[in-house]
């Protein structure tokens, strides 16, 4: 089937069309990251990922003495957002808030992002590194202090990564 | 398979119409050709914004869509059409939409199919968010209609949805129905249902 | 928006009621319906080419459940 765009109708639409800016999509492709990212990731590995950002976030934010909304405050973030990226494995942030908690938890944006889902990278050792950190995450109100350590190596195997 | 079709877009500085084609199936020569074109300019203009400290929201919502890795990923698959419309050897906008698997969320057009524009964007230099002085205007508009024509040649009867960046809400809902935040995307959600699409093409 | 070409469609008495139901449901012409399908079957076709399942997720318990294809 032919598209038949006359000037005329142009002309009519004009005045609602004037200087609009016409965009739609989604600013971090989530959905479309969902596609791109299974064609390189496995499910497992995703929520594997996906779990060490929201317990990393976590772990991060006690180490910083924050209380939630005080996080969600500085990262301009809101509280039940944050508090879905801390207990929801398979909850995906957009790269906007992932930027800002990058920046307030002081860790490599690109890393936070390849962990969020919003960066799509088959990284083995990156998923060992989660798996192993998310495993030792599980209790972080009440962690020992070999788990802290563990814990600790992951954020500096994060915050040294290139 | 590509197609080609004449359309006409606005030349702003002048307010004449001139000829544009409308692709449907842009290569990867083509967005290759695009993202080279387009990306020069985008990084200067973001640039210059970020060093006269524009704020967040007045900078271009799509300034790091790869328009290479969304072709890479949806060529040769019918379920996805990519569009663009080209004027002086130029890609002026592009579209990626989604054909099937989509349905509507509206209450009364529930689970009818529909075609989902997955992105759609115009290059910088047409964007008013982007340049003070945009080059072509109505590319938007086009592309839209286009996915409207999809939505009828499909037997969608028009059916549309996106998900609208904040910078072009104003615009959707003068065509289509806001059937709201959509909290997983943090995006707004638009429908076009029959009788919008009847209006808008008409 | 590309040309179409025609084609003749045999198809057994419980596939015809299958198109119509969808085609009712859907508000879609069993053309619409059919093409529908292929646009489905090519995507599911790709990504089962490349060595991925296909599952369902059930929306309350999210367990997946795998969908077999041969």
């Amino acid at each position: 089937m032919e598209l038949k765009i006359t000037t005329e109708w142009l002309k009519r639409r004009a005045v609602l069309d004037d200087n609009a800016e016409v965009s739609a999509g989604l600013p971090s492709i989530n959905s479309f990251v969902d596609e791109a990212n299974a064609l390189r990731q496995t499910p497992g590995e995703q929520l594997i990922l996906g779990e060490a950002f929201g317990k990393l976030v976590r772990f991060m934010r006690g180490v910083k003495r924050l209380s939630l909304e005080e996080l969600a405050r500085s990262a301009d973030v809101e509280p039940a957002e944050l508090e879905n990226i801390e207990k929801a494995g398979d909850y995906r942030p957009e790269p906007r808030t992932v930027h800002n908690l990058s920046k307030i938890l002081k860790l490599p944006e690109k890393k936070m992002l390849e962990l969020s889902g919003n960066m799509v990278v088959r990284d083995t050792e990156l998923t060992f590194q989660a798996e192993r950190f998310a495993a030792n995450a599980k209790h972080i109100d009440r962690l020992t202090s070999d788990q802290k350590d563990v814990l600790m190596a992951f954020v500096r195997y994060i915050a040294e990564s290139k | 398979m590509t197609t080609r079709c004449k359309v006409a877009i606005l030349h702003k500085a002048t307010q004449q119409y001139v000829d544009a084609e409308l692709i449907d199936g842009v290569t990867a020569d083509e967005v290759n050709a695009a993202e080279a074109a387009w990306r020069p300019v985008l990084d200067e203009e973001l640039k210059r914004m970020a060093n006269e400290s524009v704020p967040a929201n007045r900078r271009p919502e799509h300034a790091h869509w790869d328009w290479r890795h969304k072709c890479e990923v949806t060529e040769g698959l019918l379920v996805y059409q990519m569009l663009g419309i080209e004027h002086d050897s130029k890609m002026q906008g592009l579209m990626l939409v989604q054909t099937a698997g989509v349905f509507c969320r509206l209450p009364n057009q529930k689970d009818k199919g529909l075609v989902y524009v997955m992105f759609i964007a115009t290059a910088p230099w047409n964007s008013p968010v982007v340049v003070a002085n945009p080059r072509f205007g109505q590319v938007g508009t086009v592309l839209i209609a286009a996915a409207t024509q999809i939505s009828l040649d499909l037997g969608f009867n028009g059916r549309v949805g996106l998900h609208s960046l904040p910078q072009s809400e104003d615009w959707y809902e003068k065509d289509m129905t806001d059937v709201g935040i959509d909290l997983k995307k943090n995006l707004r959600y638009f429908e076009m249902t029959p009788e919008q699409a009847n209006n808008f093409i008409r | 928006m590309s040309t179409k070409k025609t084609m003749t469609l045999n198809l057994t008495d419980p596939e015809m009621g299958a198109l119509e139901k969808l085609s009712a449901a859907r508000d879609m012409s069993k053309t619409a319906v059919i093409r529908q399908a292929l646009r489905m079957y090519q995507l599911i076709d790709s990504r089962l080419s490349k060595g991925e399942k296909l599952f369902f997720e059930d929306g309350l318990t999210k367990e997946k459940k795998e969908v077999v294809v041969l």
